[in-house]
């Protein structure tokens, strides 16, 4: 919320002035403004200002770009699709999904390495090889997992819902029931409807 | 004359005598022989070569939508020994025509299945593969080529081989040895009369021992059973038991052990045994694949692999390589025509270390270490194990080339004190804590004092990211919360006082905590940690990776903490990894000679850190690169690629670190000399320097951490701490706070103004301290 408004009021500033003393066709191009609605869009990776955007001897003065009206949206934190997985790693996925089946455990944490080194940041692998590690019966690095999915994959509700639906599954195979009860209520709560 | 003496009783008794001693020396003879067939049979019929484990380099995953040239692909296959071929028909091989690329790709056992060899056909567009199919035009979704061999965990005496089976021997190699070495393999029996008479006689003239008349057969049990010590008893052993050898053992079986025992060639400590590891080691392919030079050049060294090295006596070798080509044209091996063709072509050797066969001690070394926690060394030298490791040899070629290419350059900037030094790169991919790439000195194939892991060194500015994290992690603190950067004066326990200054010697005063770490202020940092407190900053070593926390002395804050590369590797990986820590790991599968899956470290994680601490820590490590003490690595690195990372130098600039990561990787660069001299350089000016020329050479992906859900962006002025806009000057910087969090506005230039004055001048140049004053012992 705190940022829109931010963005808000310096959009509505420039608006006002038209002429910004200090920005520059570079500026124009790498502003925190398109970085903004950029991240509104597209996640919340936080951007920090390039040193090329304040360039006190920059000659060229120009126009602000026109004013555009960014609608707050109802939600307090941005969204992002739900994360999906490349062609190669589906094709791992699936491979490893078939090693486990044969109890081949550990080819099939030799084939989710390969995906991993694929595709690393990619939470759905993460909970891939959570799963893998409940198969083993190594439970706090299953736990493990769930909670390295949640942390990269902030935003993403199915990603977010099916992390902690691992997470309760690891603490359960603990008997750590009522953890196991909570994490899958927050499971439930993000589930996308 | 004296007259003849009857026989007396002193002739009967030497009669006897002799008598008995025949009968004694046939005893011995035959139980000399018994025991010589008892050796004989238990070790070959068992024939079990030690085996040393094999290590691989992780293998190339091909996939569509992957950054990678038909160029770049071309150049790996080669480094794996394909050739270019019209007709890719043969595995090992491949052909190229622009953006079409067809491979005929090597079988290989991995450890999760076979893999067999296969015809694939390649299609790139604009750097990437656009369609990989294979030769019925099926796509393929994901492709593995077969791994680089890096080397062998060989035991002290140093032998190594890479044994090979029979099927696997090109038939002209048995030929081309029969032929120059021992024409009557076929019908002698283990030793051959004719060709030791010729021997002696050559010998006895000579005056000395010079030349063998020995069988292959001979050879094999010299190399097998004896030791090289050349005495008439040793001949005449070797001698029987080669015919004992023959008459126990097949042609054939015999045939190939000497393939597999014989000596052909020395690298370093390493000997190599065997003609499936020469090949790898001068060719740099497998045996299979050798052609009718190669094959000749290897049976030309078997006479005498020093006299004969091919690398270094490259004249001598390719004499005798086409004097067996003759050879084998005088026995009818092969046709005049194609000797003539094999013997104009160069040895075409490999490169050593750059190719298979190819030579990573240091990195082996780590290999070793972590596979000791779960084996016994025997296992590891003799029980033919296959290792699968993390290695990416080209990250590990970036990081060697980087490394030499920085210290050359010191060597000529004129600089005494910069002359010699050595280095250590280290890198790890952040997410999965695999180690890529580890160069432990400027001479990467040298097998010695392994610093990457040994050497334990200050590490001066790189610990003050954990001052920060663990100031950050009591939940008081955040980017703009004002530290003070003014003089320190302690009393250790010792008596010592302490005095520690800012590198340029100039106190700040109030400075909010964001621009004490990018410009890495001293005396701030000094009194940031002791209000912290100087156990919560121990426990964030810990927490971070350390096996042990460091002892607790106001120094620390400053880096006396002595430690190895590959520790402040671990420790900052966790930085790079959202606070989750990975143990760094080498190797991702270990298999038995049957191929079946052993126990090998497995990828873990854990949470040890706040994620929202380490959020903001990585965020503060931006703005050393953007306008700190790693200002000067921007140029170096392709645009766009967000890093994150920390300068740092010891007393007197004994040590130049630099530690950073991308999205993808982590480097930790070390340059100092091996006798703790001052180098004269900074964190600056010798590790920043070979850590950007590596970040910016390698495939990596911008650091782009995901904003917590406790956590906010706002904007602050780097100078005052306050909140401000980033339309009024070049002093706003972006930093996470808790949501809601209450800042002090700027009075200039407050939060939403379009337009202010610049609060502080102009951003000061990057600064470096000096640590520790005094040193600690």
């Amino acid at each position: 919320m705190h940022r829109l408004l931010l963005v808000l009021t310096a959009l509505l500033a420039v608006s006002a002035c038209s002429v910004s003393p200090f920005r520059t066709d570079k500026a124009a191009a790498t502003s925190p403004q398109t970085q903004a609605s950029r991240n509104a869009g597209a996640g919340p990776v936080l951007q920090t200002p390039t040193e090329e955007i304040f360039q006190p001897d920059a000659e060229p003065v120009i126009e602000a770009p026109p004013p555009q009206i960014i609608q707050p949206t109802p939600r307090e934190r941005p969204r992002r699709p739900a994360a999906t997985l490349s062609p190669a790693s589906r094709a791992l996925v699936t491979q490893a999904e078939a090693q486990r089946k044969k109890g081949d455990l550990p080819g099939a944490s030799v084939t989710l390495d390969r995906a991993m080194r694929i595709e690393p940041n990619n939470p759905l692998l993460w909970i891939e090889m959570g799963r893998l590690r409940m198969d083993q019966r190594n439970y706090p690095q299953a736990e493990s997992m769930g909670r390295k999915a949640l942390a990269m994959s902030v935003g993403d509700d199915a990603t977010q819902s099916a992390a902690w639906e691992l997470i309760a599954q690891s603490l359960r195979a603990r008997g750590r029931n009522a953890e196991a009860e909570e994490a899958l209520s927050k499971s439930r709560a993000a589930a996308p409807r | 004359m004296a007259p003849r003496k009857p026989p007396t009783g002193t002739r009967g008794r030497l009669q006897r005598g002799f008598v008995v001693l025949g009968l004694l020396l046939l005893l011995a003879g035959i139980v000399m022989l018994l025991v010589l067939n008892h050796r004989v049979t238990t070790q070959f019929e068992g024939r079990r070569w030690t085996l040393p484990a094999r290590v691989y380099a992780q293998p190339i995953d091909l996939y569509v939508g992957q950054q990678l040239s038909a160029g770049r692909l071309v150049e790996e296959l080669s480094r794996l020994g394909y050739l270019a071929a019209a007709e890719p028909e043969r595995p090992g091989t491949y052909r190229r025509r622009g953006n079409d690329l067809r491979v005929h790709v090597r079988e290989f056992r991995f450890a999760d299945e076979f893999q067999a060899s296969r015809a694939l056909r390649l299609s790139f567009e604009g750097g990437s593969i656009t369609a990989i199919r294979d030769g019925k035009g099926v796509d393929v979704p994901v492709f593995r080529l077969d791994p680089l061999l890096i080397g062998s965990i060989f035991p002290i005496h140093g032998e190594d081989r890479l044994v090979v089976s029979p099927e696997e021997v090109p038939p002209l190699l048995p030929e081309a040895l029969k032929a120059v070495e021992d024409r009557k393999f076929d019908t002698h029996h283990g030793v051959n009369p004719l060709a030791i008479l010729r021997a002696l006689f050559v010998n006895v003239r000579a005056g000395q021992i010079e030349q063998g008349g020995s069988t292959l057969t001979q050879q094999l049990v010299k190399s097998y059973f004896l030791d090289s010590r050349r005495t008439l008893r040793r001949k005449a052993e070797e001698a029987v038991m080669a015919v004992i050898l023959d008459a126990r053992f097949e042609k054939a079986d015999i045939m190939n052990a000497y393939i597999n025992e014989i000596y052909l060639g020395q690298d370093g400590r390493r000997a190599v045994h065997g003609f499936g590891l020469a090949s790898q080691f001068y060719f740099g392919k497998p045996l299979a694949e050798l052609d009718l030079p190669e094959i000749a050049l290897l049976v030309a060294v078997v006479r005498g692999p020093s006299y004969y090295d091919p690398r270094r006596h490259a004249e001598r070798a390719l004499e005798r390589r086409n004097l067996v080509l003759r050879v084998l044209v005088e026995q009818g091996v092969v046709g005049a025509e194609e000797a003539e063709r094999a013997a104009s072509e160069p040895l075409g050797l490999a490169e050593p270390g750059r190719r298979g066969g190819g030579y990573y001690p240091a990195f082996l070394d780590l290999v070793r270490r972590q596979l000791r926690r779960d084996y016994e060394e025997a296992d590891l030298t003799e029980a033919g194990l296959t290792v699968f490791s993390t290695l990416d040899p080209l990250v590990q070629q970036g990081a060697e080339d980087a490394l030499v290419g920085e210290l050359d350059r010191l060597d000529r900037s004129g600089r005494k004190q910069a002359k010699g030094l050595e280095g250590v790169v280290v890198v790890t991919t952040t997410q999965t804590g695999e180690v890529v790439a580890l160069v432990g000195g400027r001479r990467s194939g040298f097998d010695g004092f392994n610093r990457a892991l040994d050497a334990k060194r200050p590490i001066g500015s790189l610990a003050k990211p954990i001052v920060y994290l663990a100031a950050l992690e009591t939940g008081r603190y955040t980017p703009a919360t004002l530290v003070d950067d003014q003089p320190v004066d302690l009393k250790l326990p010792n008596g010592d006082r302490w005095k520690p200054e800012n590198f340029d010697k100039k106190v700040r005063g109030r400075v909010p905590m964001v621009r004490a770490l990018s410009q890495s202020l001293n005396l701030a940092t000094v009194n940031l940690g002791l209000d912290v407190g100087l156990g919560r900053v121990a426990q964030a070593f810990e927490q971070l990776g350390l096996p042990e926390e460091p002892p607790e002395l106001p120094s620390m804050l400053l880096g006396a903490t002595n430690l190895a590369p590959l520790d402040v590797a671990q420790m900052y990986n966790t930085l790079a990894n959202g606070g989750f820590r990975a143990p760094l790991r080498a190797v991702r599968a270990v298999v038995d000679e049957e191929g079946q899956p052993l126990k090998s470290p497995q990828l873990e994680v854990s949470e040890t850190v706040s994620p929202e601490a380490v959020y903001a820590l990585d965020l503060m490590m931006i703005q050393v690169m953007e306008r700190g003490t790693g200002k000067a690595a921007k140029s170096q690195l392709p645009a766009g690629l967000v890093v994150a990372g920390k300068t740092g130098t010891s007393n007197d600039y004994r040590d130049s670190w630099f530690a950073g990561f991308s999205g993808s990787h982590l480097v930790v660069a070390w340059v100092g000399h091996d006798d703790n001299r001052p180098t004269g350089l900074t964190g600056t000016t010798g590790g920043l320097a070979v850590w950007s020329k590596l970040m910016g050479s390698i495939s990596t992906s911008p650091f782009e951490p995901l904003l917590p859900d406790a956590l906010e962006p706002r904007w602050i002025d780097f100078y005052s701490g306050r909140e401000t806009s980033p339309y009024c000057n070049g002093s706003a910087v972006s930093m996470p706070f808790a949501v809601g969090a209450a800042l002090e506005p700027s009075e200039a230039c407050p939060p939403g103004a379009v337009s202010g004055a610049v609060e502080e001048p102009a951003a000061e140049p990057g600064e470096e301290p000096v640590a520790l004053e005094p040193e600690i012992p």
